[in-house]
């Protein structure tokens, strides 16, 4: 296999030798207009022909042309508007000198606006956001790729539900969508439609671990982003919560003629170290807690090639990182390998072809909900390793294997003019095998002398695209562009799963060697969907854009009979700027509204009324009772419409708005059957919710200063969100598993909901008897901010130098600290501790039976207004009532800052080094400073993984790392 | 002309998409971990069924026992046992329980499914009417009698407040515990139509039996212990595998302790050390040994030692013991008389003969015999005088979910 992917590399370097073509000359530079610095990388070439070249490292191009007619030469460049010249061959064409002026909001890069629709982000009728995720990671260092959305897409929110090295995390769009599905967008990747589960496998406590930590975010060229049902009802069911394309990076001419190919390599060495330090005003074992941290090593390599020629362009890479989380057991080696190639074989035929193939091998931590974490036998009683013992928790050992490969074929092709027909396919494929092991010679609650637990899953994902494109002139100003297409998706997901215990010797780990078979299973899941869209934009002289559409869903999850679900959606966008009563100080004022629906599916079985699984036991096996479903169950319904604007003023400034309501309908759910039913084994599900969600996001962005040494850029992104359920149909408010996260009416979904203390009963001599508290619950906030944001700014600065910063803040967060709750009934809270001594109540009461007795703390007098005080402090840290421990989470964070330093202009003036186009050296960190009036570690993590019900709740969860890089970039 | 024949290619595409759309989703591979209820229609599925029932019940058997036992004085909850850390454990001990008390939820959840399926097979069976009648009778014995068993658990271990004991089934009124057993009663009855062999029979005759007992009626309980299970007999077991796992080995036992026993188990082997055979404890780790002392540590049952441990969850012992009861309440059954009957309970474990034998005696001697079975609960109802404070649950109560979703209920 790596012989043969040897060969591959070395297929496509060679490729693009040979291939290139030659004639008459034309030859130019390009400048930036405003600085006057040459431009590298340049993309040069003429309108309707195969004929092209890049611009080298000092802004110049040659290219052939041999025609005689009048041509239009094209000028693009990432980040800058594109130039476009009329040109006669008969003309000097040796010396052109071409200045382009910086696209700071990049308005006209082409943007996705639906599933084969694509369009200059000026005239887009919907939002998206766009991530340039290679200037990023020129600029920094990024783990993974929700590192690359964070904080950098509006209304979008995207957290990691934990500090685990290859963990889990969570997207909330906009307001969540509705109420149903797990709040996550569709992913594609290149068109490929990709498995984003959090995988648990035998668990560890609460966390999973995420599919997508086996892409290598170094591969990504950008990633695009619609956040509702508005821009996303063509993608069809499941595209309520948005859509992220990820586009990897393509093929590109090396960078100045002749040469053949650029290559760039970039070695990383960083460390992940502890954040937060427990405190031992919080813990009494804060110490043993803290004992527990060490700082785990990064070592990247990443490699990539790119060029090709008129008719072939190639992007390759290879990238190894390892790395070791802040916790012993956590750690993570990826090795990606990636081919991408664009072929032109002719000027009606186009091919692209995408592939990437993932190695990674993970070891998971054990923590939160977990007698095994090290967390819980540090912070739960005073005394530590009560549950486990130290160096058994070290023996302890939880690997990952997971080999994924993606890949994607498209083919486009243009009979005649103004058509165009594609065909794409993708494929998802991954295996992952877990190996879970408790060691024979060490001891373990509920576990018999060892055990070894296996767990296999098979996911292939297939998406089938099919689309004709036909682009004509209704009348004179008025040009249409109507798309017919088809997407089938096909997934299949196998996992088989095995765990002995009852070994009789540490050496030989095998499951076979245990004597009992204590686990053993399989499951298998295999789901369709299919839909046909029809759209079609008209656009009335340049100004005036509307589009209409219409997509017609089918999937095997809905209902036995799989009825079809029609998505219609339509939006409308006016360029203002271009009437002539606007200020010339607008460059862009576009306005754009629009109205999109989607849905969320239900569950693949809800639709089966009474589905019976083999239970085995000691009778052998027997039906039980498995899931009870709802023939007549739908998919939900979410209706978006929304309202924005786009705009730029001043040349470098540049604003955008959208305010969108969202109306979910046909909600799903699940109906508790009373137990005495018998029909216990899961909820019902009716369509019978509803809610309603409401918000905007805005991005602001300002480059003020420009200059060949000097460039200022900030961006500011401020969102507001917020959500009611408004109708359960008469069903219970539905809990989580602790029974404080609630979706229930009137309240937003994932409200905290419990009792409230109110302070300290007393009986008449003055006396602590109890706590008071509410007759019913309360609302104590949200585990999801209502508003967020983030600033960042980029400084480059004498020329080379590059600073980079990026904080951001939640505000209206809430978090229960489960953390805390729980070791203050155990007696590890140092502050409760001294109130139950105080009022004598340690060792005896309920509330403080627990509670060591310390008799060098001075009781008080029942009846004194310090006994009283006392009293009411306990009150309000009395772990039997959940209430006390939802904490306000809001909190600032300096998430991202580096700084680079490009030696591209020292090494020109060393002739010798010709061959380095450039080196550039940085340092990043992450996770830097936190302020935050929460008193836990992280106000972002949550117990129970990115998936569950459970929000915002830290329960022995590990605090996210961090993260310090150093790295160093060489181009050739 | 031309366009129009363009249109009409379009829409006979779009017609086939369409068309093709449809049956592209609903030809996926069928699922192989579960099967839909009609199949389960059928003679062939029966056996298959019947074993779900009796799976069914050893879910709720040995969680019943132990946090009855916990709810009672048998069994006790400290944080400071090593590996302790459920607060609804807690709960139960003290009997201020919550109504979401999450682990009543779970066996009151069970429960019902054990009603739902016993009552199921008999729909089933009655539905599908197989030709082979033994397997008919059999799957008739088996619905009655963990129908019986799941009403009776009822009225013994639940209530709706503190002092009232009873039950729900299927989304009805509460159901008070008098009530209850006349339920379990007719039940019983029924299943011993259909046994199919002595031992059944006598395993119906014996909970029947002991269901009249705690119903008061010891005329009837006396008719139907004389027919129960005698010495030598094999008891009526909840089985256990590594897979399903007995309860009492995860949260009270071997594999995790957060539920310790009395320490009047440890007094009874200390007062005579062969009672040690047939109570059956084992020390377990304390985090602050001041805290227990004089003993210097907690004790744990050991009589189920590993995850497929079974319980007895009737023997001839009890039924002796029921019998000798049921004597000196004035109802001879006609196994003996209650010393001899005590005695050989005794002697079966090679504990030396008592001399004399009254009610309190009984009642002590069930305590030691019935150790972790889940019948310290019922005799604390009965006779036993109740170890916590007022106002505190004697049973383990009908939980919030029910409460919340039967709507007649309040």
């Amino acid at each position: 296999m790596q012989k043969f992917l040897m060969f591959l590399f070395y297929l496509i370097l060679i490729s693009g030798v040979g291939l290139q073509v030659f004639g008459v000359e034309i030859k130019g530079v390009v400048t930036d207009s405003q600085t006057d610095e040459p431009l590298g990388g340049v993309n040069v070439y003429i309108e309707g022909t195969n004929i092209g070249a890049v611009t080298d490292k000092d802004g110049y191009f040659t290219m052939a042309y041999d025609g005689t007619e009048l041509f239009t030469l094209h000028i693009n460049y990432v980040g800058y508007k594109s130039v476009s010249m009329e040109l006669n061959p008969s003309d000097d064409l040796s010396a052109l000198e071409i200045a382009m002026n910086e696209d700071i909001f990049q308005s006209e890069t082409i943007v996705v606006t639906g599933i084969a629709s694509r369009t200059s982000k000026d005239v887009a009728e919907v939002a998206v956001s766009r991530v340039p995720t290679a200037d990023y990671l020129e600029a920094t260092a990024y783990q993974d790729l929700s590192q690359l959305v964070a904080g950098k897409v509006s209304g979008v929110q995207l957290a990691p539900s934990s500090g685990n090295v290859g963990g889990g995390f969570r997207f909330f769009m906009r307001s969540g969508g509705g109420l149903n599905g797990n709040e996550q967008p569709v992913i594609y990747i290149d068109g490929v439609r990709v498995d984003d589960s959090e995988v648990l496998g035998y668990g560890v406590g609460g966390q999973g671990m995420s599919v997508l930590s086996s892409l290598n975010p170094e591969d990504i060229e950008n990633i695009e982003v619609l956040k509702g049902p508005a821009g996303a009802a063509t993608y069809g069911t499941n595209g309520s919560n948005g859509v992220v394309l990820i586009t990897t990076k393509t093929g590109k001419r090396a960078r100045g003629e002749p040469k053949a190919i650029s290559i760039n390599y970039r070695f990383l060495s960083g460390i992940n170290a502890q954040s937060y330090e427990y405190s031992e005003d919080d813990y009494v074992s804060a110490k043993d807690a803290n004992g527990l941290f060490r700082d785990g090593n990064i070592t990247q390599h990443s490699l990539s090639a790119t060029g090709g020629t008129n008719y072939v362009k190639y992007f390759t890479s290879f990238d190894r990182r390892n790395e070791e989380g802040i916790l012993h057991g956590n750690r993570m080696d990826r090795k990606t390998v990636r081919a991408n190639i664009d072929a032109f074989p002719t000027e009606k035929v186009s091919l692209q072809l995408a592939s990437n193939f993932s190695f990674t091998e993970m070891s998971r931590p054990w923590n939160d909900n977990n007698i095994y974490g090290p967390l819980g036998n540090t912070l739960l009683w005073p005394v530590s390793f009560s549950y486990t013992d130290s160096a058994s928790l070290r023996a302890l050992s939880d690997l990952h294997n997971i080999n994924r490969f993606i890949g994607s074929a498209k083919v486009s092709y243009t009979p005649f003019k103004n058509f165009e027909a594609q065909v794409g396919v993708g494929i998802d494929n991954s295996d992952w095998r877990q190996d879970q092991t408790f060691p024979q010679n060490r001891p373990y609650m509920l576990v018999n002398n060892g055990r070894r637990s296996i767990w296999n899953r098979q996911n292939q994902q297939f998406t089938y695209d099919l689309n004709i494109r036909y682009s004509y002139d209704i009348m004179e100003g008025l040009k249409a562009n109507s798309v017919l297409g088809s997407q089938l998706f096909d997934r299949k997901a196998q996992t088989s799963y095995v765990q002995a215990e009852g070994f009789d010797t540490e050496l030989i780990t095998d499951v076979g060697a245990g004597a009992d078979f204590t686990d053993k299973g399989e499951s298998k899941t295999h789901l369709r969907d299919a839909g046909i869209f029809f759209e079609t934009s008209l656009s009335y002289i340049d100004q005036y854009y509307l589009t209409l559409g219409i997509r017609r869903d089918y999937a095997s999850s809905v209902g036995t009979e799989a009825p079809s679900i029609n998505y219609p959606k339509a939006s409308f966008a006016v360029r203002l700027d271009r009437y002539d009563f606007m200020p010339s100080l607008l460059n862009l004022f576009k306005l754009r509204l629009a109205y999109g629906e989607s849905g969320q599916l239900p569950d693949e079985r809800d639709a089966i009324p009474y589905l019976w699984a083999a239970q085995t036991g000691g009778y052998g096996a027997g039906a039980v009772i498995d899931q009870i479903g709802n023939a007549e169950i739908e998919p939900e319904r979410i209706k978006e419409f929304e309202v924005g604007f786009e705009s730029e003023f001043f040349t470098n400034y540049a604003l955008e708005f959208t305010y969108y309501r969202q109306y979910a309908s046909n909600s799903i759910v699940g109906r508790e059957e009373s137990p005495s039913t018998g029909l216990t084994a899961s909820s019902i599900p009716y369509n019978i919710g509803s809610m309603e969600s409401s918000g905007f996001e805005s991005l602001l962005q300002a480059t003020p200063i420009r200059t060949k040494n000097y460039e200022l850029s900030m961006n500011l992104i401020w969102n507001y969100q917020k959500n009611e359920v408004t109708d359960l149909g008469g069903a219970q408010p539905i809990f989580d598993g602790f029974d404080v996260n609630v979706i229930k009416e009137d309240l937003p979904k994932h409200e905290f909901y419990t009792f409230k203390v109110k302070g300290a009963l007393l009986d008449d001599n003055g006396v602590y008897i109890n706590t008071d508290v509410t007759d019913d619950r309360v609302a104590f906030g949200n585990p999801i901010p209502e508003q967020t944001g983030s600033f960042s700014i980029n400084f480059r600065f004498l020329k080379n130098f590059n600073f980079y910063a990026l904080m951001d803040w939640a505000i209206g967060n809430k978090v229960y600290n489960y953390s805390a709750q729980f070791p203050t009934r155990l007696g590890n809270n140092p502050e409760f501790n001294k109130l139950a001594n105080q009022l004598d109540l340690a060792g005896a009461s309920n509330v403080a039976g627990l509670i060591p007795i310390d008799t060098t703390i001075v009781r008080l007098t029942p009846g004194t207004a310090a006994y009283e005080n006392a009293a009411n402090e306990l009150a309000r840290l009395d772990w039997r009532w959940d209430g006390n421990y939802v904490e306000d989470g809001d909190f600032f964070k300096l998430r991202e800052i580096s700084i680079s330093y490009s030696f591209a202009d020292l090494l020109d003036k060393i002739p010798s080094y010709k061959l380095v186009d450039d080196i550039i050296l940085g340092f990043s960190a992450r996770n830097i400073w936190t302020s935050t009036k929460y008193s836990g570690p992280d106000p972002e993590v949550n117990f129970a993984g990115s998936r569950s019900l459970s929000r915002g709740v830290d329960f022995l969860t590990l605090q996210n790392p961090r993260v310090y890089n150093f790295w160093l970039r060489v181009a050739l | 002309m031309k366009n129009i024949l363009k249109f009409n290619w379009i829409i006979f595409a779009i017609s086939l998409l369409f068309i093709s759309c449809e049956d592209y989703v609903t030809d996926i591979d069928p699922l192989i971990d579960a099967v839909e209820d009609e199949r389960l229609n059928d003679a062939s599925q029966i056996n298959f069924v019947l074993k779900g029932v009796k799976t069914q019940y050893s879910e709720v058997q040995d969680a019943i026992s132990c946090l009855s036992g916990a709810l009672s004085d048998e069994i006790i909850y400290s944080a400071n046992l090593q590996g302790a850390s459920f607060p609804s454990f807690q709960e139960i001990d003290v009997g201020v329980i919550e109504l979401d008390n999450n682990s009543v939820d779970n066996v009151y959840d069970d429960l019902g499914e054990l009603r739902l399926f016993a009552d199921d097979l008999i729909r089933r069976v009655n539905d599908v009417n197989p030709s082979d009648t033994d397997l008919k009778n059999e799957a008739l014995f088996v619905g009655n009698l963990y129908g019986a068993i799941a009403r009776y658990f009822y009225a013994v271990y639940f209530g709706l407040n503190p002092d009232e004991g009873g039950g729900v089934i299927d989304n009805g009124p509460f159901i008070p515990s008098d009530d209850m057993f006349d339920l379990a009663v007719e039940k019983f009855q029924a299943a011993i139509t259909f046994a199919a062999d002595a031992h059944d029979l006598k395993v119906a005759h014996s909970l029947l039996g002991r269901t009249y007992l705690y119903m008061g009626d010891y005329a009837n309980a006396a008719t139907h212990v004389a027919q129960g299970l005698v010495e030598g007999d094999d008891p009526f077991q909840s089985l256990h595998t590594v897979i399903a796992d007995n309860y009492w080995w995860g949260y009270a036992g071997a594999g995790r302790c957060q539920l310790g026993v009395d320490f009047r188990f440890k007094d009874y082997i200390d007062d005579d050390p062969a009672e040690a055979n047939r109570i059956i404890i084992a020390p377990t780790p304390a985090i602050d040994t001041n805290a227990v002392a004089p003993y210097g540590t907690y004790y744990r049952q050991d009589m189920y030692p590993a995850q497929g441990s079974p319980i007895n969850a009737l023997t001839w012992q009890e039924n002796y013991l029921m019998a000798a009861e049921l004597e000196l309440r004035g109802q001879a059954a006609g196994l003996g008389t209650a010393l001899d009957l005590v005695n050989a309970v005794r002697t079966s474990h090679e504990i030396a003969d008592l001399a004399a034998v009254d009610l309190d005696v009984i009642f002590e001697e069930r305590d030691k015999e019935l150790f972790t079975t889940g019948a310290r609960l019922i005799d604390q109802h009965r006779y036993v005088p109740w170890h916590l404070g007022a106002g505190t649950w004697k049973y383990l109560p009908i939980t919030r979910s029910e409460r919340a979703n039967n709507p007649n209920i309040d």
